[in-house]
This record gives structure tokens, C-alpha cells and sequence, in this order.
């Protein structure tokens, strides 16, 4: 190491970091593709473990017995606009996160409704009828939205009333690790349990945290996270925009009745 | 010829216990607290750390007579980083549930110090044959003793070895009581001071034996 030009370091530099980009790149281009397939039973597990039909995830349910289970889940593909929701629909058919990019299966949101900060939304959108027994049907909803780095994907889960939360569970984040992550965690997601989305006047009141300035009524009262402000933030606000009018607020409330 | 060989073998064993980069360098004990839960997740972890380890020893070798010494570091990191990104992804393919159990832990390989510890001490001043070798070893050393007190862990704390039931845990029917202790990441903590003791013990008493 004996002379170091200026050109030299600069070129070494330039090989290096090439062949590093090279190598990184192709790991990802090549195993993509076979990251998508691995997408679908996720995305069971994680329907069914909103619904309450599989525990967490430490609990073993091989793949088989989740797509048995998954038979019991009618699912539909709701038109956002009309919300109007068609049945000839197979789980895994459409790719709302996909679609959301494309300009003809998805509109751009005003500034002042993106809540969520998802820019576009998908016109169509699956969701999960859950018949656990002949009288009870749950109903399961896809959410995502803007946490504090990155995008939050979820599910929640809704009882027979459609305002009644059953539970609900985010499946993929990137939030800080330990703090924001938090909101994955079991302890956190429990409370949510029993709570209420809408008052009676059908206006949204769930809060979360101290993001609506008066405490609300214990009903509808999620407590946040310490440390984790900026998450939780995203995940009222996911929730928010969710079941606002751009959301499922309409579909829900022809429902109701 | 003899000497060479010697050399070789002793790269790769000396770090299996002798001089592990864990109870002897003391390296690399956040992820051991951290991924010692359980015997699977940490066998995943050590076989990714072996892989990173063994080839970003290999590629700074090879290249060790190039690099600039002002940015030396940098470069040495973005090699490792590389190699990470790689592992994580083949991980995330291979293996979606272990990948979301670890989440963070097989990206922060590229903090661990164990594997710039080995790339700066020894890939930049040995032959790529060594320093693979060296890496190699270096893996196995930190593979041995995480899976040890993830065993041990798992073990007392769960009643399982690789989610395989030892003990029947009372919510199954049996009578064994699960210790949460060693769920906790402190509960590494002792064990690895304990085993480090018992180490560093066993390998003075040979010592002062000669």
C-alpha cells in the first residue's frame, strides 16, 4: 500500500461497489419470483388468524389444513367505488397491491383524503366472509397504509354487527425494530378485541391512542404505544381512511341493515 | 508442505473452541442473546453467519493487495453488506416463516463484529485459502455455541428440542413446569458467562498441565 492515487482509490471503489450492486441486484431479480409464490399461503394464515380460525404464529397448521379452512371463507371482490361486491372471485386472483399502481384499476387520492398516504387506491378489493358456525359470520378486510418508514399491510376483523372489532393483525411492516414492531405483537393487537368502529350516528369514532383530542368512551379506545407515537399514528390513520367514504364505510353500512 | 497443512487445519479448528469468537473474542453476543430462543431459528442464524463469514473472508482476501488503505473499511463493509443482502434474500425465499421469526437479526449480520473482526485481523494479511477457512471455522465456532445455549434454552424454558416435545408441559398434559426465565434475552446472558467460565477454565488447566 504504497502509492494511493487519487485514481486508484476512486476506481477500486468503483469496481468493488459494481460488483456488489451486480451480486445484490441478481440475488434479488432472480429470487423475487419465487418470493411472490411463497406470498399465497402467507396470506391465508394471515386471514384466518385475524378471523380467529388458526392461533398465532407459533401454533403449527400445516398448509393443508389452512386451505381446508380457507373453504369455509366466502370471499368476494369489492368494487370501492360502488361498493357493490361481486362473488365469482378467487382468493388470490387480483393483486391489489398491483393493481393500486395501475392508472386503470386504481384512482388517485386527493391529498386532503389520504389518510393513509397510499397516493392511489384500488378500485376492487377482496373481502372475507367468515362462517365459523351456521350463525355467526365474521367479515375480514384488508388495510394497509403509511407507518412511520414503511408501509403497513393488515387485516382486521369484523363481528356479525360489522362495527364490533374481532381482531385484527399487520402482517407486513417495517417500522423500527422493537419499538414500532410492537404493534405486531399479540399484547398490543388484544385490546382491540371488542372495541367499536362507528358511533351511532354511523361517524367513525374509534381512537387510537390521543389522536381524536377527547378521550374517547372505553368503547372506543385503542391505547397506543410508548415510543411508538409515529406507528400508532399510521395505524389510526390506516384505520381511518380505511373505513372513511373512500373506504369500506358504505359497503359496511348497506350491510348493517 | 507438512507446516502448510498444519496451518490450514489450524485456521479452521482453532476457533471451534480454542479461540471461539464468542467465550474467548467475546464478539458477536447481541445476536447470541437475541436468536438463542429456540434451536431453529438459531441454527438458520448460524448457518447464514458461517456463509457471510466464509465468503466476505474469501472476496477481501482475494482483493486485499487492491484496496486502498483510506477507504479500506468501507469497501470491507459493502462487501459484508453485499453478502448479507444475499443471505437475507435466499432466506427470505427458501425459508418466508424463519425469515419473519428473525426479522431484523440476519440484516444486523452486517453489524456483528465478529465478521469484520475476522475480515480486518485476518482475511486482509492471509492467502483466500485461510481466510475461507478461517471464516469457515470462525462460523462453526459461533454456530457451536449459540445452538448450545439455544438447546439449552429451548430446553428448559419450553420443554422442546426443535419445537419436538421433551418434557410435557403442563397446559399439555404433562407435569413439567415451563421456566420463562429462559424465554428472556437475559437468560443467554448467564448462560454464555457460564460457559465462557467453564471454558476459559478448562482450557487453563490443560495449559498449565504442559
Amino acid at each position: 500500500m504504497q502509492q494511493e492515487s487519487l485514481a486508484k482509490t476512486l476506481s477500486i471503489a468503483f469496481i468493488v461497489i459494481l460488483f456488489c450492486a451486480l451480486l445484490v441486484s441478481s440475488a434479488v431479480v432472480y429470487l423475487r419470483p419465487l418470493q411472490a409464490a411463497n406470498e399465497a399461503p402467507l396470506s391465508y394464515r394471515n386471514i384466518l388468524e385475524v378471523a380467529g380460525l388458526v392461533g398465532q404464529r407459533t401454533s403449527k397448521t400445516s398448509e393443508e389444513d389452512m386451505l381446508a379452512l380457507f373453504q369455509q371463507i366466502e370471499t368476494q371482490l369489492l368494487d370501492l367505488n360502488t361498493s357493490r361486491a361481486t362473488t365469482q372471485y378467487q382468493h388470490n386472483q387480483l393483486n391489489f397491491r398491483s393493481s393500486s399502481n395501475d392508472p386503470q384499476t386504481s384512482i388517485v387520492i386527493e391529498k386532503k383524503f389520504d389518510k393513509a398516504m397510499i397516493q392511489r387506491r384500488p378500485n376492487k378489493i377482496p373481502v372475507y366472509w367468515v362462517h365459523s358456525d351456521e350463525t355467526t359470520t365474521k367479515l375480514v378486510l384488508p388495510i394497509y397504509g403509511k407507518g412511520m418508514w414503511s408501509m403497513i399491510y393488515g387485516y382486521i376483523a369484523l363481528e356479525q354487527d360489522l362495527n364490533t372489532i374481532s381482531g385484527i393483525g399487520f402482517y407486513e411492516q417495517g417500522d423500527t425494530p422493537g419499538i414500532g414492531e410492537k404493534i405486531q405483537e399479540k399484547r398490543w393487537l388484544a385490546q382491540w378485541q371488542g372495541k367499536k368502529l362507528y358511533d351511532e350516528n354511523n361517524e367513525l369514532a374509534l381512537n387510537v391512542d390521543s389522536k381524536i383530542k377527547k378521550f374517547g368512551e372505553k368503547n372506543f379506545q385503542i391505547d397506543g404505544i410508548s415510543g411508538a407515537t409515529k406507528t400508532v399514528n399510521g395505524v389510526f390513520n390506516i384505520i381511518h381512511y380505511w373505513f372513511g367514504s373512500q373506504g369500506y364505510r358504505t359497503f359496511l353500512i348497506e350491510h348493517k341493515s | 508442505m507438512r507446516v502448510l497443512n498444519n496451518q490450514y487445519i489450524v485456521s479452521l479448528t482453532r476457533p471451534l473452541i480454542e479461540n471461539n469468537p464468542i467465550s474467548i473474542q467475546i464478539l458477536g453476543l447481541c445476536s447470541a442473546l437475541a436468536i438463542t430462543q429456540a434451536v431453529r431459528p438459531a441454527l438458520i442464524m448460524a448457518t447464514a453467519v458461517i456463509v457471510i463469514l466464509a465468503f466476505s473472508n474469501l472476496i477481501i482476501s482475494l482483493i486485499r493487495h487492491f484496496l486502498p488503505s483510506s477507504i479500506r473499511l468501507i469497501l470491507k463493509m459493502t462487501v459484508i453488506a453485499s453478502a448479507v443482502i444475499v443471505v437475507d434474500e435466499i432466506i427470505k425465499t427458501f425459508a418466508p416463516d424463519m425469515s419473519q421469526l428473525l426479522s431484523v437479526f440476519i440484516a444486523l449480520i452486517v453489524t456483528n463484529c465478529i465478521i469484520l473482526g475476522r475480515v480486518e485481523s485476518f482475511a486482509s494479511s492471509h492467502s483466500p485459502g485461510l481466510s475461507f477457512l478461517d471464516g469457515l471455522g470462525n462460523g462453526i465456532g459461533y454456530a457451536l455455541l449459540i445452538i448450545l445455549v439455544a438447546f439449552i434454552r429451548e430446553l428448559v424454558g419450553k420443554g422442546t428440542v426443535l419445537d419436538f416435545p421433551v418434557f410435557e408441559s403442563i397446559e399439555q398434559g404433562g407435569d413439567y413446569i415451563q421456566n420463562e426465565f429462559m424465554a428472556l434475552p437475559a437468560s443467554a446472558f448467564f448462560i454464555l458467562a457460564l460457559l465462557t467460565w467453564g471454558i476459559k477454565a478448562a482450557l487453563q488447566a490443560r495449559t498449565s498441565e504442559d
